[in-house]
C-alpha cells in the first residue's frame, strides 16, 4: 500500500469514528447521567420540638 | 321544586363521592424515581444504638421492622455506609453530620441516575441523631421519653424507596413523631398508596 493510500485509509477511519462512535458515546453519557446531590436529605423530627415556636426546622444541607 | 331537588342530588353526589374516594396526600421524591429492581436491599449497620436496651442496640428490631413495606430485603452488615454506593445502609449510632437538633433520623436521597425517561435510585443512606433516647420492639423495659426506632426506620425506609412526606396525621410518612408513639410501625392507606404508585 502506498503512503498516499495509507493516509487516505486513516482519514476515512477517523471520519467513520467521528460520525458513528462519538455520537454513540455522547448519547450513552446522556442516557446514564448520574446525580449525586449529597445535600438532598429528608428528616423525621421530634414532634415536641417540631411544633415549638421559633424552632429551626431545616437541618444543614437543604433538608426538606 | 324540581331545581331544588336537582341541586340537593348534586350536592349529595359530591359529598358521597368525596367520602368514597380516600384522601391521599403522599408525596414522591422529585424527580420521581424508583429502585430498578425489587426487593430493595437495605442493610443495618451492626453497631447499634447504645440507648436501646435490647440485645444488639436495635439492629435486629430494625431489620424486622422495615420489612413492613413488603418490598425490602433486609439484613445486618458490618460495613459502614458508603454514600452514593448501594446497598442502602442504616446507621443507628451516628448522625452522619446531617441529623442534629430536633432531627431524629435523616435519609440522604440524592443518589440517582436517568435512563431515557426513567429515573433510578442508586443509593440512600440513613443516619440517627444520637442526642435522643430510643426504644425498640425487642426492648422489655417500657417506654419513657424514648422514640420508637422501629417506627422511625420504617419512616426513613419510605424515603429510601422514593417517598416524600405526607400531610396525613398518623401515617408513617408524616414528618414528625412524638416520644413513645409506636404508630409508625404500621403503614396506613396513604403510605401504601404511595408505595403502590411507585412499584
Amino acid at each position: 500500500m502506498s503512503r498516499r493510500n495509507a493516509s487516505f485509509a486513516v482519514l476515512v477511519a477517523m471520519l467513520f469514528i467521528a460520525q458513528n462512535a462519538l455520537p454513540l458515546i455522547a448519547n450513552a453519557r446522556q442516557k446514564s447521567a448520574a446525580y449525586k446531590k449529597s445535600a438532598e436529605c429528608w428528616v423525621l423530627r421530634d414532634e415536641t420540638q417540631h411544633s415549638a415556636p421559633g424552632t429551626q426546622h431545616r437541618a444543614p444541607g437543604g433538608s426538606r | 321544586m324540581k331545581k331544588k331537588s336537582l341541586f340537593a342530588f348534586a350536592i349529595t353526589t359530591v359529598v358521597v363521592a368525596a367520602m368514597a374516594s380516600p384522601a391521599f396526600a403522599y408525596t414522591l421524591l422529585s424527580p420521581r424515581r424508583v429502585w430498578k429492581t425489587t426487593p430493595v436491599t437495605v442493610r443495618v449497620y451492626t453497631a447499634g444504638n447504645s440507648t436501646i436496651t435490647d440485645s444488639d442496640g436495635g439492629v435486629t428490631a430494625v431489620v424486622g421492622a422495615i420489612k413492613a413495606w413488603g418490598i425490602i430485603s433486609s439484613s445486618t452488615t458490618s460495613s459502614p455506609a458508603v454514600r452514593g454506593t448501594a446497598p442502602a445502609t442504616i446507621t443507628l449510632n451516628n448522625n452522619g453530620h446531617i441529623c442534629t437538633g430536633s432531627c431524629l433520623a435523616a435519609t440522604l436521597t440524592g443518589y440517582y441516575h436517568t435512563e431515557g425517561s426513567a429515573t433510578y435510585i442508586d443509593d440512600a443512606d440513613i443516619y440517627t441523631n444520637t442526642r435522643y433516647d430510643y426504644t425498640s420492639s425487642r426492648e422489655s423495659d417500657g417506654c419513657s421519653g424514648e422514640y420508637d426506632i422501629d417506627g422511625i426506620m420504617t419512616h426513613e425506609v419510605g424515603h429510601v424507596i422514593g417517598l416524600g412526606h405526607t400531610t396525613v396525621v398518623g401515617a408513617t410518612m408524616y414528618p414528625s413523631v412524638s416520644a413513645c408513639n409506636f404508630n409508625n410501625r404500621t403503614l396506613e392507606a396513604d403510605d401504601l398508596a404511595g408505595k403502590n404508585d411507585l412499584y
